[in-house]
């Protein structure tokens, strides 16, 4: 009789032991990843990064928008009433932002926005909303730069300037409108240009959303029309740059086999995936500019650690902006410097 | 479990059964009403959820897609503007009337110089040149400030034909990226508003799209106190749905983002269908669970009670067996269930069991008493017998010889009363005789220091009673009652009926007795032991052997006037 009264005792005493950690416990912390799109690889690589480096006591949740900032304010609001710990979003639209923050701030979660940039009026003032991404005006010159190394100086008259004008005929293939990394990117890099004293005719600026496929008919669409007079191709990304070179080697255009300033034009992107590198290694792609994923990915990181470690600020290892924005610098990624890029 | 069984003492089985089941019943009752309260709850939830997602969504979408198509334009605008050879040319102007043309919702499409702050191409010509941006265009510095995004102004009433319009402004490069701009599309406002098929959204439920700093760009529903209430609410839910009470009305709200401009777009539903579904349910489910528990409780009293009652009967069986003094068999019959049967017919069996046992011991002990009995009778006391000689030796010594034959005759008949007969029992009227001749006797031996007399009615005469009960009653009157007595002593011997009872009394006038005393001697009476001392409690024991319940003895007395000593025995 007696045994069963303790073992009555202890079991209750059990459960009652069970129920704190099955709710809420303090052990581990609640994080979640957002996303604006499946598609897009650089976000995919990035996530992929970042979530394999998450310290094993905090528990992540990866959350993709299927590109509809619906959607998205959908999974935010929900993860933050299951009591998220922090947020760290690739928003769908950027403005969307200042409508995200006001929402977390009031229910006190931390933000971190990754790669769109939200408007600066949505961050300014509110504690622990932070911005970390590539500074697309230093990007866009890069890409700048990176032309002005080869074209050099005897631009008229070489075997790039393919109608003997002396005018760079380029054509733009831009991520998206709206998006700062997109407009930015395209303003600077042209800015640069025509800084760095090459003359710039825009023939043509295509939108393809980003992404491959969308490219793809872009770059068909652009060949058909000024085929002959092409000289370079900027594009916003490596995926848009890839989707351009499938339409020119199914065209024939471009051939496998060759460096890639001896193909009828040049190629640049921004971002440098796996892809666009092998794509720099078959001389297909010129050149690229290391949206550098890696840092930019240690850079939340390391504010997931701060933040969620209450740590002083003072001594954050990447220089913050505007108390809100981390910037990451990118390197310029060719043939001949590819080998440090690749693999590790 | 002893424990427990202790908690459970002080009820009744029926009790216990009762209010365990009863618990039972509650318990399983009360956690299926909430378990499916809480599911239907969710689910109805989950249901309102859906569907005023599902609806706000739709209306999120169709705003979306209606800018989107403006950006859209804006984008193919600034796509196509370097294939012109000049915006201000006429062709130029002639495709910007062939877009808004195309599209409903535009109306007008500009752009206006950055430096010179004037419009350089329209759709409407007499605008060319003579449009300049005004301090409150607040659209032409915000696209200025950010390339990147379109800029919406709050809508406003055209001054001509009263419609509602939103300016789009948008920075864009023309002449090959050369020069700047602002890209202006006005568009109709009321295109927006015929977006949302109002009737969806059930009474009371509209559209309100606000701006960052929560002013009220549109609304469907302008009235005042419904705007101010809303906004409340939407100040409060920033981003996101919830449910509450508007304008009277249960509303899901859901606020939303409105993508590519800063304008949030709020959608309230009436869902007061919805929540009246979730309370009807609950007021069923209660109602259901109430009439089960009804139900239970009734059916648990009428099973307990059946088989409790049947327990409760032999209970009271019991106890009569127990209150009976003398051991009576009662066979128990009960309608109940196998068990309490079973238990009856233990129970009866082994009150037969007792019965015959009982049977036998009384047996037993009736002959032990017999002869008791007959001990009793036969103690007739020595010194009675030596004092009586003594006395009538003393009286032949004086030569009264006719007292001394008297009291010679009557010590003689004394006797053969006495020892003669071997029958336990004799008439009233013999036991008087004998009394007679012992007072005869005690009155010649204290020389007639007391007087005495006989009341017996003729019925009662020949009713037969126990032998020499009386005597032993005169002797203590004689005795403890009148001797000494200064005042001449009289004892009055009474035998008469009253009812179906027989009663013999002696009464005597001396000094009476205390209560103490007469308490005494009924105490001393209910000492079982069966002793040889010759009294009143010998009279008592002798009457309760013999008579069982159906006699008693009864003290009565006054001090100094008398006693009184009354046998009753039912007369058989």
């Amino acid at each position: 009789m007696k045994k069963k009264s303790i073992s009555l005792i202890l079991l209750s005493a059990f459960f009652l032991l069970l129920m704190p950690l099955s709710g809420c416990g303090q052990g581990s912390r609640e994080i979640a990843f957002f996303k604006y799109s499946e598609a897009d690889t650089f976000i995919a690589e990035m996530m992929a990064y970042m979530t394999a480096r998450v310290p094993e006591d905090i528990n992540f949740a990866v959350l993709d928008a299927g590109n509809s900032q619906s959607v998205q304010n959908q999974q935010i609001v929900e993860l933050i009433e299951a009591g998220s710990d922090l947020l760290v979003i690739n928003a769908v639209d950027r403005l969307a932002s200042s409508a995200i923050v006001a929402r977390s701030v009031a229910d006190g979660v931390p933000v971190i926005f990754f790669n769109r940039e939200p408007l600066e009026d949505a961050l300014i003032g509110n504690d622990n909303v932070f911005y970390v991404g590539a500074d697309p005006d230093s990007m866009g010159r890069m890409q700048a730069d990176m032309v002005a190394e080869l074209f050099t100086e005897n631009f008229a008259g070489s075997s790039f300037d393919r109608n003997d004008d002396g005018i760079i005929q380029l054509v733009i293939l831009k991520g998206e409108q709206g998006h700062q990394d997109a407009e930015r990117r395209t303003d600077h890099s042209i800015a640069r240009l025509f800084e760095l004293g090459f003359e710039v005719e825009v023939l043509a600026i295509e939108l393809a959303d980003w992404n491959r496929q969308d490219a793809f008919e872009a770059m068909r669409s652009l060949y058909e029309r000024y085929g002959d007079v092409i000289e370079l191709v900027i594009s916003n990304n490596d995926d848009m740059a890839l989707g351009a070179i499938d339409y020119l080697l199914e065209a024939g255009v471009f051939k496998e086999g060759r460096a890639a300033h001896e193909q009828p034009f040049i190629i640049i992107s921004v971002d440098g995936t796996e892809v666009g590198l092998e794509a720099i290694g078959r001389g297909l792609l010129y050149g690229t500019v290391n949206n550098d994923l890696r840092r930019q990915s240690d850079a939340i990181l390391m504010l997931i650690d701060f933040i969620l470690h209450d740590r002083d600020f003072d001594s954050f290892p990447f220089e913050i902006t505007r108390d809100h924005y981390i910037y990451i610098d990118g390197d310029i990624i060719t043939l001949a410097n590819l080998a440090d890029f690749i693999g590790g | 479990m002893n424990k427990v069984s202790k908690v459970f003492q002080p009820f009744s089985v029926g009790f216990i059964i009762i209010t365990a089941c009863v618990a039972i019943i509650f318990v399983l009752v009360a956690s299926l009403l909430i378990a499916t309260f809480a599911t239907f709850r969710t689910g109805i939830n989950d249901a309102i959820n859906i569907q005023t997602r599902e609806l706000s969504t739709q209306i999120v979408y169709n705003y979306e897609a209606s800018i989107a198509s403006i950006i859209g334009t804006s984008n193919t605008i600034q796509a196509d503007i370097d294939g012109f050879d000049s915006i201000g040319s006429e062709a130029f102007s002639e495709y910007l009337t062939q877009i808004v043309r195309l599209s409903s919702d535009i109306i007008k499409v500009s752009i206006y110089d950055y430096e010179s702050q004037v419009a350089i191409a329209s759709s409407e010509e007499s605008d060319i040149h003579t449009s300049t941006i005004g301090a409150n265009d607040s659209w032409f510095f915000e696209a200025l400030e950010d390339p990147t995004v379109h800029v919406f102004s709050t809508p406003y009433a055209e001054i001509g034909s009263g419609e509602y319009r939103v300016n789009v402004g948008r920075r864009i490069r023309y002449q090959g990226g050369a020069r700047t701009g602002v890209l202006l599309i006005e568009i109709s406002f009321q295109s927006f508003i015929d977006l949302v098929d109002k009737s969806n959204l059930g009474e009371g439920g509209h559209v309100m799209i606000i701006d960052s700093y929560y002013n009220v760009v549109y609304t469907s529903m302008p009235e005042q106190e419904t705007v101010r209430e809303g906004l409340e609410l939407v100040s409060e839910i920033i981003l996101g749905s919830r449910s509450a009470v508007l304008g009277g009305y249960s509303m899901a709200v859901n606020v939303d983002t409105l993508s590519n401009t800063k304008w949030r777009i709020c959608v309230f539903i009436n869902i007061d269908q919805l929540v009246e579904i979730e309370q009807t349910f609950l007021l069923t489910t209660i109602l259901v669970s109430s009439i089960v528990l009804i139900i239970g409780v009734i059916l648990l009293t009428v099973v307990a009670r059946g088989i409790t009652r049947p327990m409760k009967q032999l209970e009271l069986a019991m106890r009569k067996v127990e209150k009976s003094d003398y051991f009576r068999m009662e066979e128990v019959e009960l309608v109940a269930s196998r068990e309490v049967k079973a238990l009856t017919g233990r129970f009866n069996r082994m009150m037969r069991k007792i019965g015959e046992l009982m049977d036998h011991v009384i047996s037993e002990q009736n002959a032990q008493r017999k002869s008791e009995l007959k001990a009793l009778q036969n103690q007739i006391n020595p010194h009675f017998l030596y004092n009586t000689l003594d006395s009538i030796l003393w009286l032949i010594e004086n030569e009264r010889n006719k007292d001394a034959a008297e009291m010679l005759v009557a010590l003689a008949r004394l006797f053969r009363i006495g020892i003669s007969n071997d029958s336990m029992v004799i008439s009233v009227s013999e036991e008087m005789e004998h009394v007679r001749n012992y007072l005869l006797i005690q009155n010649i031996r204290y020389a007639g220091s007391f007087e005495y007399s006989f009341d017996i009615e003729p019925v009662a005469a020949e009713i037969v009673t126990l032998k020499l009960i009386l005597q032993p009653i005169v002797e203590n009157c004689i005795y403890h009652g009148l001797k000494n007595k200064i005042d001449k002593g009289k004892i009055i011997i009474k035998a008469y009926i009253d009812g179906d009872h027989l009663l013999l009394s002696v009464s005597d006038n001396g000094y009476g007795m205390r209560q103490e005393r007469i308490d005494s001697l009924y105490s001393s009476f209910e000492d079982k032991v069966v002793n040889n001392s010759v009294g009143l409690k010998n009279i008592y024991q002798r009457v309760m052997i013999y008579y069982g319940g159906n006699a008693g003895m009864v003290i009565e007395s006054v001090l100094d006037e008398g006693t009184t000593i009354t046998i009753k025995q039912k007369i058989t």
